[in-house]
């Protein structure tokens, strides 16, 4: 695929990210996703072996964008099956991957900043208001992703996009634990409360208010 | 505007450092927040992203130097653009290096750019961005900003008004 047919792709598929959609159409978008990322993900290692930041970067951006696009299919299918605790999940794995996909390479800032957009959209239209959670810690020691030394010894920025993959830090000692705490913008909108009650543990489920057992 | 920057008085952390026996560097001295306020040299915390202004001076070529201590960092999992350590800038260095700061906020202002380019503009996020500038030997000043980071070239500009000021 060319880069432009890849930006098309992506374009079209905006029309199936409704709840109305059969699920049987859902997931044959899934599918077809799947093996396009299978290619996209080939063309990037063929860029990154040619030692082409520029175009490996670009197509660590497509992937991203497909990831999205597939966690949001994927989302709507789990919202048909009466599982939104893991639809919530993959709302935010699309939330992720779409931002993800403007920091590798913006290649098409209207497309990319519409999904974004988009699944922020359906945060607040297809789900209650999460009590999110945010955990704080003492780090001792952490390392680089991409060459694995300590994290000041190297000039790689986390968050940045070196040669088709991203930079993030990886703790490998943690010293203490500081506090939890409720926060309005958590780093990761996973870490949320899930269910209250007086119970141990608790069961009332805050997405669906059913008693789980 | 004048809420986003706000100058202050600040203690001489140079009397701080020879108190705890560090010494003060000849480059950019990154510490820990909170430093001038610190009542004993033990448990040391920066915040999480101190390494990423390292690097990014480093790569640049400015020299930078952190407390000569052992110490850990604070990683807080709430959303921050980003959580910056103290940047304080010895008299003795800028001298040598006047464009420094400008050169340094700069670097910083493209670091939030590059960072921000997924957040729509209904979610602005706020950066903080605390220096501390040694005007004359002993007389040390600190400069913040916080607020979006659209905003933050505005900081730039203040800052090369308060150098041209003192010239």
């Amino acid at each position: 695929m060319k880069n432009k047919e890849v930006i098309e792709f992506f374009k079209e598929k905006f029309r199936y990210l409704y709840i109305t959609r059969d699920r049987t159409i859902l997931e044959e978008q899934i599918s077809l996703l799947g093996e396009i990322e299978k290619e996209i993900i080939k063309t990037k290692k063929q860029y990154i072996e040619e030692q082409n930041e520029s175009l490996a970067n670009l197509w660590l951006s497509f992937e991203c964008l497909e990831k999205a696009i597939e966690n949001g299919l994927r989302m709507f299918v789990l919202l048909k099956d009466g599982d939104p605790d893991n639809a919530w999940n993959c709302l935010v794995d699309a939330q992720n991957n779409a931002s993800w996909s403007i920091n590798a390479h913006e290649f098409n800032k209207e497309t990319q900043l519409g999904y974004i957009s988009f699944f922020n959209g359906m945060e607040k239209w297809l789900f209650p208001p999460p009590t999110f959670m945010s955990s704080s810690m003492i780090v001792g020691r952490s390392e680089c992703s991409i060459c694995k030394k300590d994290m000041l010894d190297c000039n790689h920025i986390r968050g940045q996009c070196y040669m088709g993959e991203f930079c993030f830090e990886m703790v490998t000692k943690i010293e203490k634990w500081n506090h939890a705490a409720i926060v309005n913008d958590p780093a990761d909108k996973k870490c949320r409360i899930t269910h209250t009650g007086n119970t141990d543990p608790a069961k009332l489920n805050v997405m669906t208010l059913k008693m789980d057992e | 505007m004048e809420n986003m920057i706000k100058t202050e008085g600040y203690p001489n952390i140079r009397i701080k450092a020879e108190k705890f026996g560090f010494s003060v560097p000849d480059s950019v001295w990154i510490l820990p927040n909170g430093f001038e306020t610190m009542q004993e040299p033990n448990n040391i915390l920066y915040s999480a992203d101190y390494d990423t202004v390292i690097k990014l001076f480093r790569s640049h070529d400015i020299s930078c130097s952190v407390l000569d201590t052992n110490f850990s960092k604070l990683q807080n999992n709430s959303f921050e653009l980003f959580s910056l350590p103290l940047i304080a800038f010895p008299y003795h260095f800028l001298v040598n290096h006047p464009e420094v700061i400008i050169e340094s906020l700069k670097l910083l202002s493209d670091l939030f750019h590059k960072h921000s380019k997924s957040l729509t503009k209904s979610e602005q996020h706020e950066v903080k961005v605390t220096i501390v500038k040694e005007e004359r030997p002993s007389s040390f000043k600190k400069y913040t900003f916080q607020g979006p980071e659209s905003s933050f070239d505005k900081f730039i500009e203040y800052m090369k008004s308060e150098a041209k000021n003192e010239k």
